[in-house]
């Protein structure tokens, strides 16, 4: 049950910069998963380089990882702006962050080989013992971090004058420009945090998981889920959607057994889709564009 | 203050704008008038960078303005309260307003502008906490003008302001908009298609026609020419559009 | 619009250049299979443009049905059912599948769809990966009757098939219904156009063909070291990248991308290994962002531009 719970943070974790690019934006970035692995890498050269503490790793892995969003935004992204309804604009987000995918894993193919990696530091695999239940080092650090970034972003949108132009351009960018607002320089900014988040999840999981050249995939889906679960849009509602599904996949893999972990995850979702697509967290219909 | 020349814009192939030429002096209140569909609120909004001109250029304070983006055109000094409002629904009244003053310029000066917006509209000042998705729409029109003049402009486009009020608070605000106008002299520029309100409160205005300007003058002359609005408006000069 | 006389003569001649070269040259073994994989390409990048390029619903799961008919045609065909047959089924049950799938998804927009078709193509992936964990393959006796030609010809064949019920489906009414789902999905409703059966039935379809080209690509392999690795996120990005680069939206563009897709391929897999998929990666992007078209949209501007006639594509 608490394993559901450390487990569920980090899911929730994953899903930020997703919710973000998809929340302010509209775009769907698949690649998604492959930034989280991207971020892994980097921590993981890192580690083996310079024996760097992939935890410590984290604020390097975000400003590379912020600078790579900013490209990718400039390059790929910015183009789709001009495109002239929503449903054009996500469907084209989804084609081509789907090549972007096809590059970056095969990138990463090429210098990392297609080899499992993972970070075996001396804490890994060591437990504490927490009020009677031994939880996992690696569990409690990804745990602690996803919070704590949860804690800044929260802060970052809700107080500060950049949170509040996000705010403004994802609500109505029009007006927002009216308001003297660089609504593409919001973009431009919040893209470099999406991946940025992207990439600090992938410290977590190369901490605690492992990775390889293709495993984004599995983590893209995960992340889909908590965002279908906190409700489009949603930014606040994604880590307390990602305990939920932590602590329901807890559940589940307890009835079905271990190998079908992910498709637990998976069946939830085609149930919220089905049933509630606006997700747990929103009053009110599904809306589009 | 700000000139005009020569000015047409399209929405994709369709032209919406033929050949116009205007200008705008310094602490003036102009209108724009014209039935539905005639091209005011196009001139608004090529004006304020919404829409970019195909020809023709705008001059504002010695800057030519058809190139730049629409925040830097409210950096320059101008701003605009859009038809509809287009408040943000889901931030708070006082975020609105603080929003309102994302350029640099009106970001220093933020906290006394918002104390002067109360002055303006006590109202928002009780309501500040409040969503502004939950306002009714007197509020919200007020709350729209005080989030533009959040962004200290010195030129002020106000966009259809009287659709959807009652005419007590339609009077009020254009109270407001009057005092603004005489006592820090910002220069307005109203689009209505009340022309009774509309030539009740401007000095000059301009009769938009089919994306061309038709007719303009000094509103009491355009208001005693009774075949000129009798024939472009199909109104009586002293009352609301037939 | 009308076929150039012309335009069906040329592709007449080729056809019985297909058809008729393997039997006069021996084009030698490894030839041989490219041309099936060809075949394998072209009927599951035109299936893919059914749905997607002419119906506008970007399905990212699409390798279930691939590999759906792949597992159950090797699968009959190995406990003794005709090839033929087997195929047939693999076809129709990826049509099946698709049906116990769409029914719930289809009400989704555009990104809840794509997400929803591939967590379906994964969890797909996952199951058959326990279920089969080992490798499959057929008996010895398979292997001592294997001929390439009618593999081959049963590849064209189903690939002629493909071409053609897509011609006679974009060109009926329905096609007419898929367009209008694809450009304005409210607007189409209003003109009184079922939304969800024409998506539904244009799953189908295009779900029955994937199937069948998984089909053919079973018939042509003896041995699957893990089956689950055709249910993987390939098979769905390279039928997809045929049918963009090829231009999307159109009869020729997946064939003309498969064709591009199988030579670069071919080009880059001495060098860059696994890794070849990266040039299409590349390209994608500026195609999608650039040339919507694809490749055909090109084709016509370089006519246009040199002057020449252009001959009457369908758009």
């Amino acid at each position: 049950m608490a394993y559901g719970v450390l487990v569920g943070a980090m899911y929730g974790l994953i899903t930020l910069g997703l919710g973000l690019l998809m929340g302010v934006m509209k775009f769907l970035n698949v690649a998604h998963g492959t930034f989280i692995i991207l971020g892994g890498y980097v921590s993981y050269w890192l580690f083996t380089r310079y024996g760097l503490n992939p935890y410590l790793s984290i604020p390097l892995v975000i400003v590379v990882m912020f600078i790579i969003g900013l490209v990718v935004y400039k390059v790929t992204l910015s183009p789709l702006l001009k495109l002239p309804n929503v449903g054009s604009r996500l469907n084209s987000s989804m084609l081509i962050t789907f090549g972007i995918i096809y590059v970056v894993d095969n990138l990463m193919t090429i210098f990392w080989k297609p080899d499992v990696r993972s970070i075996v530091a001396p804490f890994t695999g060591r437990s504490m013992d927490f009020f009677g239940t031994k939880l996992s080092v690696t569990g409690l650090c990804g745990f602690a971090v996803a919070i704590v970034i949860a804690v800044i972003l929260y802060f970052v949108l809700g107080r500060t004058q950049f949170g509040k132009h996000v705010r403004a351009a994802t609500q109505d960018a029009e007006a927002a420009s009216l308001c003297g607002i660089n609504v593409h320089r919001t973009y431009l900014i919040s893209s470099g945090i999406a991946i940025a988040l992207a990439g600090v999840a992938g410290v977590i999981i190369v901490s605690s998981y492992s990775i390889s050249p293709n495993s984004g995939l599995r983590w893209l889906l995960v992340a889909f889920v908590v965002m279908i679960l906190a409700g489009e849009g949603n930014i606040h509602a994604i880590v307390p959607a990602g305990l939920i599904l932590g602590l329901l996949e807890a559940v589940g893999v307890f009835i079905v057994g271990a190998p079908y972990r992910q498709v637990v995850a998976l069946v939830i979702f085609i149930v919220i889709l089905i049933f509630r697509p606006q997700g747990l967290f929103r009053k009110g219909r599904l809306t589009y564009g | 203050m700000l000139e005009a020349s020569n000015i047409s814009a399209f929405y994709g192939d369709i032209q919406a704008l033929w050949n116009i030429s205007l200008v705008i002096r310094g602490g003036e209140i102009v209108t724009f008038i014209g039935s539905n569909g005639a091209g005011k609120s196009t001139i608004m909004k090529t004006i304020v960078g919404l829409v970019k001109p195909k020809e023709g250029n705008i001059v504002f304070e010695g800057i030519r303005l058809e190139r730049l983006p629409a925040h830097k055109i409210v950096d320059l000094g101008i701003s605009m309260v859009p038809e509809g409002r287009r408040l943000f629904p889901e931030m708070t009244v006082l975020e609105n307003l603080e929003v309102g003053a994302s350029t640099q310029a009106a970001s220093r000066a933020r906290s006394s502008t918002v104390n002067w917006i109360h002055e303006l509209f006590p109202i928002l000042e009780e309501r500040s906490k409040q969503v502004a998705g939950t306002l009714s729409g007197g509020e919200q029109q007020m709350l729209a003008i005080g989030r533009a003049l959040m962004a200290r402009p010195k030129l002020l486009l106000i966009d259809e302001m009287s659709l959807g009020l009652s005419p007590l608070v339609v009077e009020r605000i254009l109270q407001v908009i009057q005092d603004v106008n005489r006592q820090k002299r910002l220069t307005i520029v109203l689009v209505e298609q009340d022309v009774g309100i509309a030539l009740s409160v401007a000095d000059r205005g301009y009769i938009i026609e089919h994306g061309r300007i038709v007719a303009e003058g000094d509103t009491k002359l355009l208001q005693g020419d009774g075949c000129l609005m009798e024939a472009y408006l199909g109104v009586n000069p002293k009352g609301k559009t037939g | 619009m009308r076929f150039h006389p012309g335009f069906i003569s040329i592709l007449a001649m080729i056809a019985v250049c297909f058809i008729v070269l393997p039997l006069i040259v021996d084009l030698g073994s490894s030839t041989m299979n490219i041309l099936i994989l060809l075949f394998v390409y072209i009927i599951l990048s035109q299936s893919w443009n059914l749905l997607g390029g002419y119906t506008g619903q970007i399905n990212l799961g699409f390798a279930a049905y691939f590999g759906c008919g792949v597992l159950l045609t090797h699968l009959l065909w190995k406990s003794g059912v005709p090839i033929y047959f087997a195929i047939a089924v693999g076809g129709l049950s990826a049509a099946l599948l698709a049906g116990v799938i769409g029914l719930p998804t289809l009400h989704l927009r555009g990104a809840y769809f794509a997400i929803g078709t591939v967590a379906l193509a994964e969890a797909l992936r996952i199951v058959v990966g326990n279920v089969f964990p080992s490798s499959l393959s057929l008996p010895g006796t398979f292997a001592s009757n294997f001929n390439v030609f009618p593999r081959y010809y049963l590849g064209f064949g189903i690939a002629v098939l493909a071409m053609i019920s897509a011609y006679l489906l974009v060109k009926s009414k329905f096609g007419l219904a898929m367009v209008c789902v694809r450009d304005d999905e409210e607007a189409a409703q209003v003109t009184g156009i079922n939304t969800f059966k024409t998506k539904f039935i244009a799953l189908l379809i295009s779900a029955f063909f994937a199937g069948l080209a998984g089909g053919v690509y079973s018939f042509n392999r003896f041995y699957f070291h893990h089956v689950s690795a055709v249910f993987e996120p390939v098979w769905t990005f390279e039928p997809l990248m045929a049918v963009v680069i090829g231009g999307s939206g159109t009869l020729i563009g997946p064939i003309i991308g498969s064709i591009f897709l199988i030579v670069l391929s071919e080009i880059f897999v001495q060098t860059l290994g696994e890794a070849h998929l990266i040039i299409f990666g590349v390209l994608l992007i500026p195609v999608v962002l650039y040339s919507p078209s694809g490749l055909v949209g090109w084709i016509g501007w370089l006519r246009k531009s040199l002057g020449g006639v252009t001959m009457n594509h369908e758009q």
